[in-house]
């Protein structure tokens, strides 16, 4: 049976004024069209010829918010004489336009409860009032169609009586262009009952019309931005927008008074559906209407205050309670008709998107998700905290999309899931489909499988040389071993230089790290000064699986035998190149979860076989089944229960990896080899560290023993594995706990190609010369800002002498630069190497597809979905406000609820030309005078509004895929200036540079209206994670909501120098410190400027 | 009364004189007073059931009517499909087919479905009774022997319309959980259903859930669920309309809590049935009533006696009912009544109108 889908008059949500606040590049160009309608009156209607008493109302719309209504009139005097105004959706999807005309019955508020039975006018009208003659059927659903209370508090309450209506479609209104000259003569049409006709049908399984009148209606059209259009062309635009949007249109047919009685309207189209779907239960339809209504009745209250400002007539807030009823009654109306509620693509996602919590998935191979966990709840609470309302477009889509679905005949429970799922989920959080619906439904995100590496040996390391003693002596190696954020510290052997370890380790292996590799890090330990680091390789982990994959055996160990790099200085080199010995085996996921089974049963039951009994009591282990289960899976291996049969263990083992039911094992949370309860905990799910969120591969890992020692990945970042335990001490002390963004003065930064986590530094006094400044209050601090802002303007003078240049080798000795990809060699000033510009081709834009949203700047990337977010993880000011930040420019779009931010932190070694992130179109900058103070993570995570005082440019940018966004440029400590280089209404191609910033570190900051643009998962996941991630221009950051997201390949590190570059990148090197004396390069600048200016040293304010 | 305290006791059980010595199963129920027979003939249905009943009846005495031979074979083509032997059509009964209409509440389609599944897994489960037939392993008396050892199951006199006693001793469980209790239950309760005599067609379940301290009695634990509540779908489906009354005593009282929450939803029909915590000498005469019961049958389980006696006498009247059924023709639809009576003239023939 076919589902009823959604007509083209059931429609979308949201309203013309909501959109153009949201979406102010919906279409710059476009002319907003507005239909206007002017009702006349009624004749031949029975109802209000035959009582006295009637309040007829007449209300137009074109979907369930674009609405108009006339006034109610008294004493069944059915001539309006009104004219209802009525925009045009600018993204239609429909042309239909219904008028409705309902009869307002008060009923006490005490009676209303018992009188919700209204009988349904009938060509021989009965008295409308309670009455329980009627059959039940046209009872309840009358009653659920007509029983809204219009204030809920009042006495009063209103019951909308549905009278008749027409539908006319817009296009044939005014094809050939009739009336765009002035008003059109008024036509009289019929006014039809299209409830009646569809329960007729349902009940009847036949067509019937049920006509109850006539109306009288003129229609115009006025289009606004007359001046550059003429009305005919911003029609024929509104045509094209239409047929473009409509997969299937629909055509339906005017019907004039004096035409055939011919009724042809769009639910025509459906009517061969509709035959079809005769059976369909309709008071299980009803019911579900009912609750349905009181959901969403909940909702109109919530909207009360937008609705208010939106609604040009000066309204009681009654009437405007029966406004909202009205469009509560025409929804649901429409409903009623089209049964429109089923968003296909939606429900089985939300479902799923919930049971995930729910045991069903985590086994599951049938548990169906959005691409990962982190994605689907940033998405909902993206659309939780921006959108409120359901935007129109995107309701049609999902209803289009809704025109496949195959419905069985009993569907009314089905139904009634669907539609509370909706009403439950949507209406209370309101969640903008775009988001939802550009997630592309994929297998649950599981692993794909586990790598066990062993650490065998090493051979032929170095012998080290004492620095006081210089005696030789053999060291105590240990291995660090990093795989993305995993970090697994070996032992350490002593005094050997061909130390064998024999110590395994086990990770989850994901997709997104594919690409990622394995880093090996051979370390001293020393036993009273710092760890050394003796030498390091860097494994792609594609190069390992194909290895692996070209052996005849892919499942057994495979031996590898890694040449190691060696960085340590002062060593006797060896004659021969140090090498690592390991063993790595990879088991695809399938394999363990068969695996898991074969333990798990083999742990519960040692029986081998297994009658229909046995199977009965393991199952009843395991979770809740019923004897049918068992009988199914005798049924399955053609086995006889009955008659004694028995299954094997491996039939069963087999059973139960392909069982679906995987809802009832309740019981199988505990790892049968640990017995520890793995379920998820809201202790695990916080825990950062831990990636085994799935039993099966827990289980994988945790089985893996073999005798040796399997190491945990128990440290953050390698540097910390690296440590000594003196260091985590001090550093414990001091700054607390080091974690994974924990609110400390450790800046953790993910490179996105290799995955490694790096800790930046920063020296320790500059660290305590920021903790002064931007913690401290009162006159202190306010002489320290002046100091600030005198010294980036200072310096930024200086760095333009010719002077400067000698500056400029210290710096590239000091952040290790490679300037291989610089254009130009040559520079007069410090500040012309600092905007350095690159060769053309070596930042290529990842995806050409204008769809997705690139870098604009070599930086440190954090994105948040809202600044509600932003402020909750990143950005620690109360102060801080969209408003405060551009200064109110242009604030009516970018609310603090529904902007997307993403911010981009250049640190002084990086290339510092930003670039523009989509083709845009730019507007004018404006440049905000303020402080100068530090953009680094630890003044953004302080009370300090940094981006709001600092010095800026806000440059507004249109863009066609993603809206106007603002892309605002922040300078920090230092940085005199913000240069642009283009200007205002230039046309700027996505990878094009915008401008460059002047010494220092500085800030971009993207701010994007909310639907327009989802951030990458990985960015996404990291910044909820506090972890910085580093990026370059034209690498993706995000991607429109129709579009998929960029995936990423991987950009394969050479060798172990590039690493090193990588990290350098982030971090300035030990090594570097050490050798320029301990003293940063800029502290003796620094140093001596202050001496001149003020006389008094201050070793507070050094770099960045 | 608290909410989960049970009934008062009945009044300890008063030493007897007057005992009479039993330890093997009774065929006959004794004589009711006023009575000619034990039970009474069919009962009257109306019309358009006599007419729901041929419909049915013709279906399976259908020459061509195949049946596969296993429970799995629904939806497998290449199952191997039988016809209805005639121990399978002596088991087609008018009686049968009617239990089977009753039990689906006069639902045409299901109870051809339902008998149909029940013939299927007799078949299966080896409880064809044919001699000819290739038994399935497991369900025979001797293999279920054993699990009888201490007698937790019997079936021992009759109620007061003459229905067999079937006795579920769960203190006396001498076994683990296993398939060959199911197959134990199923065949005591074949046997009490055999035991029936004429003119009635269905059994009274006594269950005592007090715990006997004797040696190979290893628990009174209940069966685990999982095993219950198969055992109870076997009774529901293949067993339909079989049950007249179930008393329980004895209830330990966590099952009573159970009980007593569960008491309001129960379906009616189902609560009458149930009998929870009344003495069984309500509902039974005494003389036929174990005496540990309060009963006057001085009855104590002796395996190697009773278990033969029981399952020869079982053998026998089945024997007995078939030869009695070949005699009349052998055709699917002949009465019980006539297979258990001693009558030389068949009363029920085939084409018997029951609405008249």
């Amino acid at each position: 049976m076919v589902w009823l889908f959604c007509g083209p008059s059931s429609s979308p949500m949201g309203s013309m004024a909501r959109e153009r606040d949201r979406r102010p590049s919906a279409g710059p160009g476009r002319p907003q069209l507005t239909l206007r309608c002017h009702v006349g009156g009624t004749r031949g209607v029975p109802l209000f010829e035959a009582f006295r008493n009637c309040r007829p109302v007449c209300v137009v719309t074109t979907n369930l918010y674009f609405t108009g209504h006339t006034r109610a009139l008294q004493g069944s005097n059915s001539q309006w004489d009104q004219l209802v105004s009525l925009k045009l959706p600018r993204n239609p999807v429909s042309d239909q336009v219904r008028v409705i005309v309902y009869d307002i019955v008060e009923v006490p508020a005490v009676t209303a409860a018992a009188t919700v039975a209204l009988d349904r006018l009938s060509p021989s009208p009965s008295p409308h009032q309670s009455s329980s003659s009627v059959s039940v059927s046209t009872t309840v659903s009358t009653a659920a169609a007509a029983s809204f209370s219009s204030s809920p508090s009042g006495h009063h309450r209103h019951k909308y009586l549905y009278v008749g209506e027409v539908q006319l479609n817009v296009a044939q209104l005014f094809d050939e262009g009739k009336c765009f000259d002035g008003p059109w003569q008024p036509q009289w049409y019929t006014l039809y009952d299209r409830k009646r006709e569809l329960e007729w049908r349902l009940a009847r399984d036949q067509r019937r019309e049920f006509p109850m009148g006539e109306l009288q209606l003129s229609f115009t059209l006025v289009a606004s931005m007359a001046r550059q259009f003429t009305l005919q062309e911003a029609f024929a635009l509104w045509l094209e927008t239409l047929a473009s949007r409509t997969t299937e249109k629909q055509l339906g047919k005017l019907v004039p008074l004096d035409g055939s009685t011919e009724v042809g309207d769009s639910t025509g189209d459906n009517d061969a559906a509709s035959t079809a779907a005769a059976p369909f239960d309709l008071k299980s339809l009803v019911t579900a209407l009912d609750e349905y209504d009181v959901v969403s009745e909940a909702q109109l209250d919530d909207d009360d205050d937008d609705e208010d400002d939106e609604d040009d007539d000066a309204l009681t807030s009654e009437q405007l309670n029966d406004i909202q009823v009205l469009l509560q009654e025409v929804r649901d109306e429409d409903d009623d008709e089209d049964q429109s509620f089923s968003s296909a693509n939606s429900s089985p996602e939300l479902l799923t998107a919930r049971s995930r919590t729910s045991s069903l998935g985590e086994l599951g191979s049938d548990g169906y998700s959005r691409d990962s966990d982190v994605s689907s709840s940033e998405a909902l609470s993206m659309a939780d905290s921006a959108n409120r309302y359901n935007d129109e477009d995107d309701e049609l889509h999902s209803s289009d999309t809704s025109r496949s679905l195959q419905f069985k005949p009993d569907g009314g429970k089905l139904l009634n899931l669907r539609r509370r799922t909706r009403s439950n989920y949507l209406k209370r959080y309101n969640i903008d489909h775009k988001s939802l619906t550009s997630f592309k439904v994929s297998k649950r995100q599981h692993s794909l499988g586990v790598v066990f590496i062993e650490l065998q040996s090493i051979r032929n390391l170095p012998i080290l040389k004492n620095k006081i003693s210089r005696r030789k002596y053999d060291m105590d190696p240990f291995i660090i071993t990093t795989f993305g954020r995993r970090v697994f510290k070996s032992s350490f052997k002593k005094h050997t230089l061909n130390p064998i370890y024999n110590e395994c380790l086990a990770f989850e292996l994901f997709e997104k790290e594919s690409h990622f590799s394995l880093h090996f890090k051979i370390m001293d330990k020393d036993s009273f000064s710092f760890n050394d680091e003796i030498a390091l390789h860097d494994l792609p982990w594609e190069q390992i699986s194909a290895v692996l994959s070209s052996q005849s055996d892919t499942l057994d160990w495979q031996q590898f035998e890694i040449p190691l790099t060696l960085t340590a200085k002062k060593v006797t080199p060896n004659t021969q190149q140090p090498v690592l010995n390991i063993k790595v085996k990879f088991t695809p996921y399938n394999l363990l979860k068969r695996n898991f089974w074969k333990h798990a049963v083999a742990v519960n039951s040692p029986k081998t076989h297994y009658d229909f009994v046995d199977l009965l009591l393991f199952l009843d282990k395991l979770g809740c089944f019923t004897d049918y289960d068992a009988l199914e899976f005798f049924q399955r291996f053609d086995k006889h229960a009955w008659a004694g049969e028995f299954i094997t263990q491996n039939e069963l083992t087999r059973g139960l990896e392909t069982w679906t039911k995987l809802a009832e094992f309740k019981n199988i949370w505990r790892c049968p080899s640990c017995l520890k309860a793995k379920k998820k905990s809201n202790n695990s799910r916080k825990s950062k560290l831990t990636r085994e969120n799935d039993l099966i591969t827990h289980f994988a890992i945790c089985c893996f023993q073999q005798g040796d020692k399997v190491l945990k990945p128990s440290y953050v970042s390698s540097a910390m594995a690296s440590k000594r335990w003196f260091s985590k001490v001090w550093i414990k002390l001091t700054y607390g706990k080091y974690a994974l963004g924990s609110n400390n003065a450790n800046i953790l930064v993910q490179d996105r190609d290799t995955g490694i986590i790096i800790e930046e530094k920063i020296s320790a006094h500059v660290k305590l010369g920021m903790r002064i400044i931007y913690n401290g209050k009162g006159k202190e601090s306010r002489k320290f800002r002046n100091l600030l802002k005198t010294l980036s303007v200072r310096q930024g003078k200086k760095f333009d002498d010719p002077s400067s240049v000698k500056q400029i080798d210290s710096f590239i000795k000091f952040h290790s630069l490679d300037l291989s990809q610089c254009l130009d060699t040559k520079f007069n000033t410090f500040n012309e190497f600092f905007y350095r510009k690159l060769k053309p081709g070596s930042r290529p834009v990842e995806n050409a597809d204008p769809q997705v949203m690139v870098s604009p700047a070599d930086s440190r990337c954090t994105v948040f979905s809202s600044i509600e977010k932003t402020k909750r993880l990143w950005i620690k000011s109360s102060k801080f406000s969209i408003e405060k930040l551009a200064q109110n420019y242009r604030m009516d779009q970018f609310k603090d609820k529904c902007t997307s931010i993403a911010i981009f932190r250049l640190a002084p070694q990086d290339y510092h030309r930003f670039h523009c992130p989509c083709d845009a179109v730019m507007g004018e900058p404006r440049f905000i005078e303020g402080e100068y103070y530090t953009v680094n993570p630890m003044a953004i995570r302080s009370e300090l509004d940094v981006f709001g005082e600092n010095v800026r440019v806000v440059i507004p940018m249109q863009s066609a895929e993603f809206g106007e966004f603002l892309l605002i440029a922040v300078g920090a400590m230092m940085v005199g200036s913000v240069i642009l280089t283009r200007k205002f209404g230039d046309k700027v191609q996505k990878g094009e540079e915008l401008g460059y910033f002047k010494f220092g570190g500085s800030t971009i900051i993207l701010v994007l209206a909310q639907p327009s643009v989802l951030f990458d998962s990985d960015l996404v996941n990291n910044s909820i994670e506090q972890i910085e991630t580093l990026v370059k221009v034209g690498m993706s950051i995000g991607h429109t909501p129709g579009s998929k997201e960029c995936k990423r390949t991987h950009r394969s590190v050479a060798n172990a120098n590039e690493l090193d570059r990588i990290k350098r990148t982030i971090s300035v090197g030990a090594c570097s410190i050490r050798e320029l004396g301990g003293v940063t390069w800029q502290y003796d600048t620094l140093k001596s400027l202050i001496k001149d200016d003020l006389g008094t040293p201050g070793d507070v304010s050094t770099k960045r | 009364m608290g909410l989960f305290s049970r009934k008062k006791d009945a009044p300890a059980a008063k030493k007897r004189d007057d005992l009479i010595p039993c330890d093997r199963m009774v065929l006959d129920p004794p004589q009711q007073k006023g009575k000619h027979g034990y039970g009474h003939g069919l009962s009257r249905i109306s019309p358009e059931q006599q007419q729901m009943y041929t419909r049915v009846r013709n279906h399976f005495a259908d020459e061509a009517l195949v049946l596969p031979q296993d429970t799995n074979a629904s939806g497998n083509d290449s199952a191997e499909l039988t016809p209805l032997s005639s121990w399978e059509r002596f088991w087609v009964s008018r009686e049968c087919i009617l239990r089977y209409l009753r039990a689906s509440n006069w639902h045409e389609e299901e109870a051809v479905k339902n008998l149909s599944e029940t013939l299927v897994w007799r078949r299966e489960t080896g409880l064809t009774h044919d001699p000819n037939a290739s038994t399935a392993p497991g369900l025979s008396a001797e293999s279920v022997a054993v699990e009888n050892e201490t007698g937790k199951e019997l079936v021992l006199g009759f109620d007061r319309d003459s229905r067999p006693l079937f006795y579920m001793k769960n203190g006396r469980q001498n076994t683990e959980p296993s398939f060959r209790q199911v197959q134990h239950m199923i065949y005591m309760t074949e046997a009490a259903v055999t035991a029936c005599p004429q003119g009635i067609d269905q059994i009274t379940v006594l269950v005592d859930f007090k715990l006997y301290k004797e040696p190979g009695i290893i628990s009174d634990k209940a069966p685990p669920i999982a095993i219950a509540r198969a055992c109870l779908n076997v009774l529901q489906n293949h067993y339909p309309e079989r049950l007249a009354k179930c008393i329980l005593i004895n209830i330990p009282w966590y099952l009573w809590a159970f009980v007593k929450m569960m008491y309001p939803f129960l379906d009616p029909a189902t609560r009458e049935k149930a009998v929870f915590d009344e003495p069984f000498e309500k509902y039974i005469d005494p003389d036929q009533l174990d005496a540990q019961y309060n009963g006057k049958l001085d009855f104590h389980y002796k395996h190697d006696v009773y278990w033969p006696d029981m399952v020869a006498k079982c053998d026998a009247s089945r024997e007995r009912q078939y030869e009695r059924f070949s005699q009349f023709g052998g055709a699917v639809g002949l009465s019980e009544f006539d297979f258990k009576g001693t009558h030389d003239e068949l009363k029920y023939p085939i084409d018997y109108d029951m609405s008249k």
